[in-house]
């Protein structure tokens, strides 16, 4: 029972910290598999997740927060596309400049409005993103289902729903909508695309814009989600974690919603794993291995065992 | 009463300017509804440029566009659809992974842009398919089609959205035989039904024998309008290229059979190739010929140095060459092996470098000094020596590779390997897309290279060409060789028969 349990913590702990990750996978996957890299999942997690909380802050309703997050990552989006997409710039560059405006900028403009080191000032509950409460179908026991009903299904924030559901919908955008094959041809073969009459500048501006909606939504789970408030640099590399759940999962959104929660369970793992003596010998695994871990394990899956099978071909590549 | 018909397209002194050269001076074209209407010229004459401004693809600087005796304004390949006028390119792009019906629908207009019912557009494909007896079925994915159906996904895609009139480039260009028969069919089919053809090609005797109306270009005017019933293939050769040129082009056999083999094949296993054998000796021209992916092609680029053999080996003048020796495309070009790719995949020269730097891409090291240092006023000279011999027009040695015609492109990639005086060549589709003048200067060059003692092998689409130039002919079935024939016996239709079938009835 206690192993249940414990195995139970671990589990929701992975989904919550495998939520941002699956947001912004999921934005670059609307915006690569248009054919536009989206180096900067990053600088626009940020720049949301400071919109979202400064909002929130002013205004405490959560909902709010939420939309004008999404329109500052899409404000970012609209910058990147401008660049690479009618001005046909180069993507990666233009990329890490939306992740270096970001970094700063959050920084400055949090110390600027509220004074505390950039920082904002800690959200109460009404002003974040509520949890979702199951109904009591399930008496609170220490049995299996109900472990599973009230500790793994119920009791998650809105926004860990949201994602999860967004993942199949896009799956089913992707695959059978008229504008979801148009956003792949665009990403496999803008040509094809072109010859058959549709502009593909508008169909990758599209994506772009609504990878960057997805992203807003990262960055907001992370400030009045999950968190409750802003601080410097909060996203840590998630951007870049995401990209690579993008590449471990093939640029398709299920396999993808798998990495993130293949990362979203290392993460949990290294918080566990703080502390714990290795076989009993008296040698403490050091934090900042755990830590290393989904980085060194992120390089390996690229270096070796991910071919570029589902890479859109024309991705990166202007028509 | 009389009946004024008024023409289905008239392009009206039409100017155009690349740069400092003029494309188009004052070209004027009247297309009449339900015709068959060829387009010829020599390579650069402003062919391509007058049907990219009738298909929107690039703007005139002046003139006027009527259709259907209106004037007017095509700002891009959507409007020219909206109002008619469709154009198939030479290369058929697709998604691949896609069925015919979801490829045609994808640029209809989205009422839902969530849920979108085919069962409307299936059901007019449908009708479409069986009007014009098309090969192929709606749900096919679009990657397991032959060639010759992609195009005719093309012209449905053309037909499902009204197209009037139908611009063709170079449609001939890699369809077998048979192919181009149903091709001409479906055309007669489209004239009756009122839509124009029209066809652009160096194919001259295939439009003698379907066109309505040829129109001749040269220096970017339309200097005649001809019907083929009044005139001769050779009184056309001479519109438009100012002297008469024999076709198909005479054939002019080896005069000495070497004796020395220069390449010996013993059972090379690739991928799509399994257990090829053949000999080269030198001076002999060796053509290898098959339908679309039998093998042709990987077979010389095996030879090139471009696809790792898995087993078996070649001999080349005392290099033997199996799977496990370090073959690669400098080592090949250090062997004195020429390459010439399939001008299709663009691959054999860089568009944005000058045609000067084109004229010796891939021998760059032989002309460059120990630092790596070019002698620019060198590689000029040698640029404008090779276009002064192989007429490439423009002269200009400065000018970029890519603002040149294809046919030109493709004599300057021919002038560049046989400059380098090989001992084995490679062609891929030697003459694809050059004029009847361009063509007989290549067969000339390439006689002449097989007198100083060189080997060629062949691989070609155009069986008129095989005959023409090959000593000796090696016919390809998926993969596997089906027969090797000597020039005294070829003959046109049993190697149709041979490419398609694997065998022959005899």
């Amino acid at each position: 029972m206690d192993n249940l349990a414990q195995w139970i913590f671990l589990i929701d702990a992975s989904v919550r910290l495998a939520t941002p990750i699956l947001f912004a996978a999921l934005a670059g996957l609307l915006s690569e598999r248009a054919g536009i890299v989206d180096i900067g999942l990053e600088g626009k997690m940020l720049v949301s997740a400071f919109a979202g909380a400064a909002w929130a802050t002013y205004s405490g309703s959560p909902w709010q927060a939420v939309i004008v997050a999404m329109s500052a990552a899409m404000l970012l989006s609209w910058l990147h596309a401008f660049a690479c997409i009618s001005h046909r710039g180069d993507q990666i560059i233009s990329g890490v400049a939306i992740n270096m405006l970001a970094l700063s900028l959050t920084a400055i403009l949090g110390q600027y409005l509220f004074l505390q080191g950039g920082i904002t000032p800690i959200l109460n509950d009404s002003s974040r993103v509520t949890n979702v409460i199951f109904p009591e179908w399930v008496e609170h026991s220490d049995g299996f289902i109900s472990m599973i009903y009230w500790q793994l299904l119920s009791g998650h924030n809105t926004m860990i729903y949201g994602a999860f559901l967004l993942v199949f919908l896009l799956d089913a955008f992707l695959k059978h909508s008229p504008l979801g094959q148009r956003l792949s041809a665009a990403g496999e073969n803008p040509l094809a695309l072109h010859r058959a009459g549709v502009s593909v500048k508008m169909t990758r501006y599209l994506s772009v814009l609504a990878g960057g909606a997805c992203c807003g939504l990262a960055g907001a789970y992370l400030s009045i989600g999950h968190g409750a408030g802003f601080v410097e640099n909060m996203t840590v590399g998630k951007g870049f974690i995401a990209l690579a759940a993008l590449i471990f999962g093939q640029w398709r959104p299920i396999p993808v919603m798998f990495a993130c929660l293949f990362f979203g369970f290392l993460d949990a793992l290294a918080i566990r794993m703080q502390g714990i003596e290795l076989f009993s010998t008296g040698y403490i695994i050091p934090v900042q291995f755990i830590e290393v871990l989904p980085y060194m394990i992120t390089v390996l899956v690229l270096a070796g065992f991910i071919g570029s099978s589902g890479i859109p071909k024309a991705l990166g590549k202007l028509p | 009463m009389s009946v004024i018909l008024v023409p289905a397209l008239e392009l009206l002194n039409i100017n155009k300017h690349f740069d400092a050269n003029e494309a188009l001076n004052g070209a004027c074209l009247q297309v009449s509804a339900g015709s068959i209407h060829g387009i010829i010229g020599e390579n650069g004459a402003g062919k391509s440029t007058l049907m990219q401004i009738a298909y929107g693809l690039t703007q005139p600087d002046s003139g006027q566009i009527i259709i259907d005796g209106a004037v007017s304004k095509i700002a891009s390949p959507q409007a020219a659809i909206r109002l008619g006028i469709g154009m198939l390119h030479q290369k058929v792009s697709w998604l691949e992974q896609l069925s015919v019906l979801e490829n045609i629908v994808l640029g209809d207009k989205i009422d839902n842009y969530f849920y979108q019912d085919n069962r409307p557009s299936e059901i007019k494909l449908q009708l479409l398919i069986r009007e014009f007896g098309f090969s192929f079925a709606l749900d096919s994915i679009i990657g397991d089609l032959t060639f010759s159906q992609r195009q005719q996904v093309d012209i449905i895609r053309a037909l499902y959205r009204g197209v009037r009139v139908l611009i063709l480039d170079e449609p001939m260009a890699i369809l077998s035989p048979s192919e181009s028969k149903h091709l001409f069919d479906l055309f007669i089919l489209l004239k009756n039904q009122g839509v124009s053809v029209v066809i652009v090609s160096h194919k001259l005797i295939a439009l003698h024998q379907i066109c309505d109306v040829i129109s001749v270009v040269s220096k970017g005017q339309v200097i005649k309008n001809i019907a083929p019933s009044q005139v001769s293939i050779k009184q056309l050769t001479k519109y438009m290229v100012g002297r008469e040129v024999l076709l198909p082009h005479p054939n002019k056999l080896a005069v000495t059979k070497g004796e020395s083999k220069v390449l010996t094949i013993v059972d090379i296993v690739a991928k799509g190739i399994n257990g090829i054998n053949f000999s080269v000796y030198a001076g002999q021209i060796v053509a290898l010929v098959g339908l679309p992916k039998a093998g042709q092609d990987i077979v010389l680029e095996v030879l090139a140095g471009m696809t790792r053999l898995s087993t078996g080996s070649f001999d080349f003048i005392g290099h033997k060459i199996n799977a496990k020796s370090r073959y690669s495309i400098a080592k090949a070009r250090r062997l004195e092996v020429s390459y010439v790719p399939d001008p299709m995949l663009e691959s054999g020269l860089i568009h944005q470098m000058s045609m000067a730097e084109s004229s010796i891409l891939g021998y760059q090291n032989k002309q460059s000094s120990l630092f790596g240092g070019f002698n620019r006023h060198q590689m000029i000279d040698h640029c404008s020596e090779l276009m002064a011999q192989w007429q490439i027009r423009p002269a200009d040695p400065q000018m970029n590779s890519g603002y040149f015609s294809g046919g030109n492109q493709q004599k300057m990639v021919m002038a560049r390997e046989i400059s380098q005086q090989p001992k084995l060549l490679l062609l891929n589709q030697p003459t694809s897309g050059v004029d009847v003048a361009g063509v007989e200067l290549i067969y000339q060059q390439l006689f002449a290279l097989r007198e100083r003692g060189c080997a060629i092998i062949l691989v070609s689409n155009d069986l008129d060409e095989v005959i023409t130039l090959a000593d000796f002919v090696v016919v390809l079935h998926q993969g596997k060789i089906a027969k090797k024939i000597a020039q005294s016996q070829l003959s046109k239709q049993q190697l149709g028969l041979l490419m398609v079938k694997g065998f022959a009835d005899d």
